[in-house]
């Protein structure tokens, strides 16, 4: 066990160090940073100096090696817009994403995962189309659209949700929590419930459900008892997976909803070419979804013994 | 024999080609004829949708830009003020919204169509030559695989529009090399299943090349996983296209892609008497995708050979 | 000289009658035309029958009119080089219904667009969210008179020009910052010379270049020295915040970044980092004709626009700065806010590679296509169909610009005489030329741009949009001189109702704006900045603006209308120069 999980750390410094290098090439094609430091009516011969001066005249490869050492450290640079650190703007949102996120997967699998084993179950008729319907509906109702459809009637016309903003905790918080998780749960509902169907689906074929059947146990016992643990384990590993994804639909969804997560800043950071908050934002989300997919991986290598080795 | 999977990314493979085996019963033959029903009903909105597209010249006597400012917003022919000359009114410049959401069809199907091309050809690439090879090309690949499923599209995006500029080229490329580690994943799992069965090594000893009866054995169910994958991936790629519309990066105006009229068109969504102007392309989007995944699931159930012997 | 909002509203109605008599627009863009400057969707109709129109439906709850307040569009704000008038509460709110207003307690919610702005540090940063933000947290010596447009002092009580190259400034007494220190020469010194100190690397250095000193006379009177005589001196005044030197020093510059203290009308008593900045009133502000009714403003950050229309029509909102064109209606119709149209300074065009610096031997080159550009265009019709109204501006400057001169022509819609001039410069077959465009300031402006390029296509000039989706506005606009040849563009002039802020800037040959070039140009609004008496700048400015008709530089557009949305308890207009002041405001009687 221990060996799998150094050999998981290993592969996921790698990921995090290739992100780190993907970002950073990016952030730099993307603008000049001394085009966004200075004043634009700097003249030519200062902005050389400037460049100069903060090094941005040196190889790609030595700006790098800088980055990544400050990297490792937690340093990464201060942002250009407002001159704090980068990495404090973007642990300062954090808590706000990961409420965002993981509210969005608990609605998510709630909807999703009855939907999934009834429909694996009673194969072929409405509910199978229903859940069809409900899956293809996630899938073609872009966020930003539902969101602001949502804020409407609930928002606007009938005044039951506040509208947008992060709210004062508690219940208030919640209030204003409702609608961006409804809105990011419904974006990975249906490939959950996908996959719980036919989780289900192949589970109920296996020799141990005929068996269990055989031995005369009730119809409800064979489904829960046996297919659905089963099943759990790729639905938690897609979970894991679909974490990408839900950070980039909470990008979205936070700007939709006006919650302050780390998804609005690196959204601003980007259109602001502000680049080391752009590359703050992308490694550190990197790193959490890394360690969600080991995390994942763990738990599905307690629940499933065939992998343990 | 049905192989019991250990890894759980299998899984996932077995989602898009999942064997089932079920009782045979009046009423599962019943569902199972509704079941097809669907599928075809689905493949029949979609030809007809995918024909509008393509005759959209003779449908429509107008062109995509013609139109005056001063016949701005007319209401599609069922409200009030609304005329037969716009069936489905003008936008705010004053183009015919029919004529824009008939060559949208265009734009939504050919970047579909192309951009799963894209990415199923660079993932069944890579995804052979991982399976094939194994060993350190492998673990680079799947390395790769990795990266590309944590690392934000959005930022790829941006990143590829910026350098490269916005174009209906540079948006099939961006969604293609978005898109292509799912076909990576299932592909290494095919190929490696199929090495290692028996008749690879009889083939071996019989002296038939490897690559050559590998390929053999694959290609027909490759063709059964990368349609099954592309179904659910086309409607994926539709919907991508309006996220990047969102963010001023996706098929450029004037080209009247549906996801860039319904962004456009969004702030309308606060009025009844506007909300047409995001509802059709947002309706033309559902309907597109919907039938697709209905062809898509019908398509599975034939291809699988268990599912097919009890239809 | 300044003109009523009754009197500006009731001309801008005649204007309107008048197009949609022409047939130059159709019924429903007069009826929303109507709503805004008549008075109600019923008397909308009332004036529709009059003009022989259809009958029209009421649109049903249709709110009460909401009418623009803006300086008088002809009106040429002078420099003052005598003393100014000492500030009356005129200067700082514009008519508002209802004397005395309550200053008790109440709560005025506003929303921002972007969360991370540059830093509550006022001389460090450039951008307009900045410059609202610093205005209510501090002060500054001089202040716009939005009835006049002309500055006048602030917390400078008075000043005077006492040599070409020396302004004498005596300044207000008894006033405190937040802290309890005290506002003195010393402080206007220190801050000057902050400002233009090279280390410290101020975003707004630029602003200041032609300062040359500071020098303290009294305790409150200083003498401020400029390289070269400079008349916009008062303008750059009523741009430049003063911060506390003691405290500032003792603190450093990071501290400041964080702490904004002021002598303004709010201090900032709580930031939520990315939802909201928390202002409370000032009790102990200097200057008592000023009225703050609300006791607490936020600031709360929304980045998409629907979501703040959403808000204004919940009502958990009260002033929102823009309103999308189309959606005017709604708000107007809602019972729950109205929209304000402004014309403001902001200038929106389209600049062509003139010179050949970005792309030499462009099309543009040549200035018969650059006028035929301009023919091919129906900027009249945009301005009166796809915005809340437009200033024509026939040679880049906003009649809104002192030196703006009223007797040139804007270019005409002519598209055969745009073909006939490309003909000539032998593009009769037309050409493809890419037209960098991206987010912007101007309302609507993807579907006028896209009318445009259709326009533009109707001649034979195919232009391809390049957008550009990232990147700071700055680092856009300047690309180091690499913008393709067409490339759209606004202007605030830095809120300097100057000729100078626009023309220097975006058409001097030195200016790294700049893709123009002429010598004549260059040395008429060179000696123009250079000098104080008014009639010869006007002149100056008047050759060069002839220049700029002819040679069309630009794709000439229009002075901005933008449209801002207020809730109907709260009583507030904005302001010409794009800065909103919301310590104006006060509750609805």
């Amino acid at each position: 066990m221990t060996a799998y999980i150094i050999n998981r750390l290993i592969q996921m410094v790698i990921v995090v160090f290739g992100i780190s290098v993907i970002v950073f090439v990016i952030t730099n094609m993307l603008g000049d940073p001394v085009g966004v430091l200075l004043p634009p009516e700097t003249p030519y011969e200062q902005r050389e100096i400037f460049r100069e001066q903060m090094g941005f005249n040196r190889p790609l490869i030595v700006q790098y090696g800088d980055f990544l050492t400050d990297a490792i450290r937690g340093d990464f640079g201060d942002s250009f817009r407002s001159g704090r650190p980068a990495s404090e703007l973007v642990l300062e949102r954090m808590p706000a994403t990961l409420t965002l996120t993981f509210a969005s997967i608990f609605l998510a699998t709630l909807i999703a995962v009855p939907m999934g084993i009834v429909s694996s179950y009673k194969r072929h008729s409405i509910w199978e189309n229903l859940a069809t319907l409900f899956v293809v509906t996630g899938q073609a109702m872009p966020i930003f659209w539902l969101g602001l459809l949502l804020i409407i009637v609930f928002g606007v016309n009938l005044k039951w949700l506040p509208v947008s903003g992060y709210g004062d905790g508690g219940i208030d918080r919640i209030k204003h929590l409702i609608m961006p998780a409804f809105v990011l749960g419904f974006f990975i509902a249906p490939v959950t419930e996908r996959l719980v169907r036919s989780g289900m689906l192949e589970a109920l074929g296996q020799d141990y459900v005929r068996t269990a059947r055989a031995k005369g146990l009730a119809e409800r016992v064979v489904l829960l008892r046996h297919a659905f643990r089963n099943t759990m384990i790729p639905v938690i590993t897609v979970l894991g997976l679909q974490f990408g994804q839900l950070l980039g639909g909470a990008v979205i969804t936070e700007a939709v909803f006006a919650w302050p997560g780390v998804g609005q800043l690196a959204i601003e950071s980007i259109r602001g070419a502000d680049f080391p908050v752009t590359q703050a934002a992308v490694v550190l989300l990197a790193v959490i979804i890394c360690f969600v997919n080991l995390g994942v991986d763990l738990v599905v290598g307690v629940l499933d013994p065939r992998i343990r080795r | 024999m049905a192989t019991v999977d250990t890894h759980p990314s299998e899984s996932i493979s077995k989602t898009f080609a999942p064997n089932r085996v079920r009782r045979r019963s009046m009423r599962s033959v019943m569902s199972a004829a509704w079941k097809l029903r669907m599928s075809v009903a689905g493949g029949i909105v979609l030809l007809v949708l995918s024909l509008m597209a393509i005759f959209a010249p003779i449908l429509t006597p107008y062109t995509t830009e013609e139109g005056s400012v001063r016949d701005r917003l007319i209401p599609p022919v069922w409200q009030e003020g609304g005329t037969w000359s716009h069936p489905l009114g003008t936008d705010g410049i004053g183009r015919d919204y029919a004529t824009r959401l008939l060559y949208g069809g265009r734009i939504a199907l050919s970047v579909g169509l192309l951009a799963t091309l894209v990415s199923a050809a660079i993932g069944i690439t890579l995804g052979m030559v991982a399976g094939y090879f194994g060993g350190w090309l492998d673990s680079i690949i799947s390395t790769l695989v990795n990266i590309m499923i944590t690392f934000p599209f959005i930022l790829l995006a941006l990143a590829v529009m910026a350098v490269l500029g916005t174009s209906f080229r540079n948006v099939v490329l961006v969604l293609g090399i978005g898109a292509w580690p799912i076909y990576t994943r299932v592909i290494k799992f095919e190929v490696e299943r199929i090495k290692s069965l028996e008749y690879m090594a009889a083939s071996k000893v019989i002296g038939v090349g490897i690559w050559r009866s590998m390929w053999r054995h694959i290609a027909p169910n490759l063709l059964n996983t990368v349609i099954v994958i592309g179904t659910v991936q086309v409607a994926r790629l539709i919907i991508s296209e309006a996220f990047l519309s969102y963010l001023g990066l996706g098929v450029p105006p004037p080209t009247p892609s549906w996801g860039f009229m319904l962004n456009e068109s969004i702030p309308f969504s606060f009025s009844w008497e506007d909300i047409w102007l995001p509802m059709l392309p947002g309706l033309a989007i559902f309907i597109t995708t919907l039938s697709i995944n209905f062809v898509g699931d019908g398509l599975r159930d034939l291809m699988d050979p268990r599912e097919r012997a009890s239809l | 000289m300044a003109r009523t909002g009754r009197e500006l509203a009731d001309e801008n109605f005649a204007r309107w009658q008048w197009f949609y008599k022409k047939g130059m627009i159709d019924r429903r863009t007069f009826v929303k035309a109507a709503m805004l400057w008549a008075g109600g969707a019923s008397m909308a109709s009332s004036l529709l029958a009059a003009c022989g129109g259809d009958d029209d439906d009421d649109d049903g709850g249709g709110g009460g009119a909401s009418t623009s307040v803006s300086g008088p569009s002809g009106a040429q704000p002078t420099a003052t080089t005598g003393s100014g008038p000492a500030p009356t509460s005129a200067g700082a709110a514009p008519t508002s219904s209802g004397g005395g207003g309550a200053t008790t307690g109440g709560t005025l919610r506003v929303a921002l667009q972007q969360s991370e702005n540059q830093g509550m540090d006022p001389h460090m940063h450039n951008q307009r969210t900045g410059i609202i933000f610093f205005y209510h947290t501090h002060d500054n010596l001089g202040v716009r008179n939005m009835d006049t447009l002309m500055i006048e002092p602030w917390l400078a009580e008075s000043w005077e020009v006492v040599d070409p190259t020396t302004w004498n400034m005596k300044l207000r007494e008894g006033v405190q910052f937040h802290n309890g220190d005290e506002f003195t020469a010393e402080t206007v010194k220190w801050n000057w010379e902050r400002i233009t100190n090279p280390e410290q690397a101020s975003q707004q250095m630029g602003n200041h270049a032609q300062i040359a000193g500071v020098e303290v006379v009294g305790p409150y009177e200083v003498n401020v020295k400029t390289k070269v005589p400079y008349p916009i001196f008062t303008e750059r005044l009523q741009n430049f915040q003063m911060i506390p030197e003691k405290l500032a020093v003792a603190q450093g510059d990071d501290w400041l970044a964080e702490n904004p203290v002021g002598t303004g009308p709010y201090k900032m008593v709580e930031w939520k980092k990315g939802q909201e900045y928390v202002l409370e009133r000032n009790d102990n502000y200097w200057n008592e004709d000023v009225t703050i009714a609300y006791q607490h403003l936020i600031l709360r950050t929304i980045p998409e626009l629907s979501t703040q229309l959403a808000e204004l029509l919940a009502g958990n909102l009260d002033i929102i700065r823009v309103v999308p064109f189309d959606q005017m209606e709604v708000v107007s119709n809602s019972g729950v806010a109205m929209p304000y149209v402004q014309d403001i300074l902001r200038v929106q065009f389209v600049v062509l590679d003139a010179m050949g610096r970005g792309t030499p031997d462009n099309p543009f080159t040549d200035v018969r296509v650059r006028n035929a550009a301009n023919h091919a265009v129906d900027i009249q019709t945009y301005i009166d169909t796809l915005q809340a109204g437009g200033d024509r501006t026939p040679a880049l400057v906003n009649p809104k610009h002192f030196g703006f001169d009223a007797s040139i022509e804007p270019h005409e819609y002519d598209p055969e005489r745009a073909k006939a001039l490309l003909e000539e410069a032998g593009y009769g077959d037309g050409f493809d030329v890419k037209w960098k465009t991206g987010p912007s300031l101007m309302p609507n402006a993807t579907q006028v741009e896209q009318a445009m390029q259709r326009d533009l296509a109707a001649v034979g000039i195919n232009a391809e949009f390049d957008i550009v989706a990232d990147g700071s506005v700055s680092s856009q606009m300047t690309n180091e001189g690499k913008n393709p040849p067409m490339a759209s563009t606004s202007w605030g002039s830095y809120s300097v109702f100057d000729a100078d802020g626009i023309l220097w800037d975006m058409l001097h040959s030195t200016s790294i704006f700049s893709y123009y070039k002429n010598e004549e140009f260059d040395a008429a609004i060179d000696e123009a900045r250079g000098i104080i008496e008014e009639d010869a700048r006007i002149e100056l400015y008047s050759t060069a603006q002839k220049i700029i008709r002819e040679e069309a530089p630009m794709l000439f557009m229009w002075g901005l209308h933008t449209v801002w949305g207020v809730n109907n308890d709260v009583d507030w207009t904005p302001a010409p120069d794009e800065i909103d002041r919301y310590f104006w405001a006060s509750p609805k009687e």
